[in-house]
């Protein structure tokens, strides 16, 4: 299971150019990241690998018979999910979605309920009462329980506290053996610490390297004007 | 793909209710509306074209089908705009199930609360106005070409999102 991306460029209607010849390569089994300050192209990289947009050069392959359908995206702030109904209501809406039956979807809850221990708990709540923070999480699970084989989880820690983040870690390290998972966010440490590859967005195009190369030192001038959290 | 659409209904239908507010005033603000036409003889001259006495029933059911022609219409234009204002359109769009699917449940559910507040609405018409109302088969025959222009639209939405560059 691979996604190679090759020259790829985008720009908005009557915009500067957003993307311009980025080229990378997401394999099963690993943890990507993506980092860049604001305004860079991280949504508009997100959209194009979605489908959402059409890029105007380049190519999205993907391999292993990949589709489209194989994505879910986590997308940041209260999103994701409908907020008068209820937490249950979701997972088994959108996990029939993506054409699994009643009985599997219970499995799978079966699967993640001992690292996502508070399911039971909050599972006939209306997630418009719950957190921000457990909103988020939600909306984690259901992209889990529904076997997305490519997880972006975009601002993945926006708005969690410590015992979450612990939580999110052990949970995309339950399940990255067999899903490509792409984190776009802005904390860096949290990205250094999950991710085998991280890249860099500057001008366009991806930067890449291993964490351990303390990129970011290499490249701390993409952070300038924009604040990450270290 | 039936239970899909079934569970989309139910998502549609549960949301609904738990949000009384919303339905209470969709009849109250629709049988104002009602009252506002009946005092002001609109459809009278109607009636007499068409050579019925009462013409406080064909204003009915024309009210109660430009009431189904507007759900029509505004369960496909705010289905996409609420979908993607609340970040859930992404998994309809790469659903396992063709998006006019899901237009189709919501299509449903929102003619399931309309027509409730139709029967409502035509309960307090008899009791309050005594308007006898007459149904035929030609009113559903009008229900069934609506969900069918509704996902003749989506498919020209589908093709024009393909084709044209949509900015976000």
């Amino acid at each position: 299971m691979h996604i190679r991306i090759n020259n790829l460029a985008y720009n908005y209607l009557k915009g500067p150019t957003i993307i311009k010849d980025l080229s990378a390569s997401f394999k099963q089994g690993e943890i990507y990241g993506i980092l860049a300050p604001n305004g860079r192209g991280k949504t508009t990289f997100i959209n194009l690998l979605m489908d959402f947009l059409t890029p105007y050069a380049g190519e999205i392959i993907l391999t292993d018979g990949l589709s489209i359908k194989d994505f879910s995206l986590v997308q940041g702030g209260d999103k994701n999910l409908y907020m008068k109904n209820t937490v249950e209501e979701n997972v088994f809406f959108f996990s029939i979605l993506k054409g699994l039956s009643e009985e599997e979807i219970a499995k799978n809850i079966d699967k993640y309920r001992q690292i996502f221990y508070f399911y039971d708990e909050i599972k006939n709540k209306l997630c418009e009462t719950l957190s921000h923070g457990q909103k988020r999480m939600v909306a984690i699970f259901v992209a889990l329980v529904s076997e997305a084989k490519i997880l972006i989880l975009d601002e993945a820690t926006e708005g969690l506290d410590m015992e979450n983040i612990n939580i999110l870690k052990e949970l995309i390290l339950s399940v990255h053996r067999d899903k490509i998972v792409i984190i776009v966010s802005h904390h860096y440490s949290f990205v250094e610490e999950m991710c085998q590859m991280i890249y860099y967005l500057k001008d366009g195009s991806f930067i890449s390297g291993n964490p351990s190369l303390t990129l970011k030192e290499n490249y701390s001038e993409i952070f300038k004007g924009g604040r990450s959290h270290v | 793909m039936f239970k899909t659409l079934f569970w989309k209904i139910k998502m549609d239908l549960k949301s609904t209710f738990r949000y009384k507010f919303s339905f209470i005033s969709d009849i109250v603000v629709m049988t104002v509306l009602l009252l506002i036409f009946l005092f002001s003889n609109t459809g009278q001259s109607l009636g007499e074209k068409y050579g019925m006495e009462s013409y406080k029933s064909l204003l009915l059911i024309g009210y109660f089908l430009w009431m189904i022609s507007i759900t029509a219409i505004s369960s496909l234009s705010t289905f996409l705009n609420s979908e993607a204002k609340i970040g859930t359109l992404p998994y309809l769009m790469h659903s396992a199930y063709p998006i006019e699917l899901i237009v189709l449940g919501e299509f449903i559910s929102s003619l399931l609360v309309q027509s409730l507040v139709i029967i409502i609405i035509n309960l307090l018409a008899k009791v309050i106005f005594t308007i006898d109302l007459y149904f035929s088969l030609f009113f559903i025959l009008i229900i069934l070409i609506c969900a069918l222009g509704i996902v003749k639209s989506i498919i020209l939405c589908k093709i024009l999102y393909n084709v044209l560059p949509v900015t976000h």
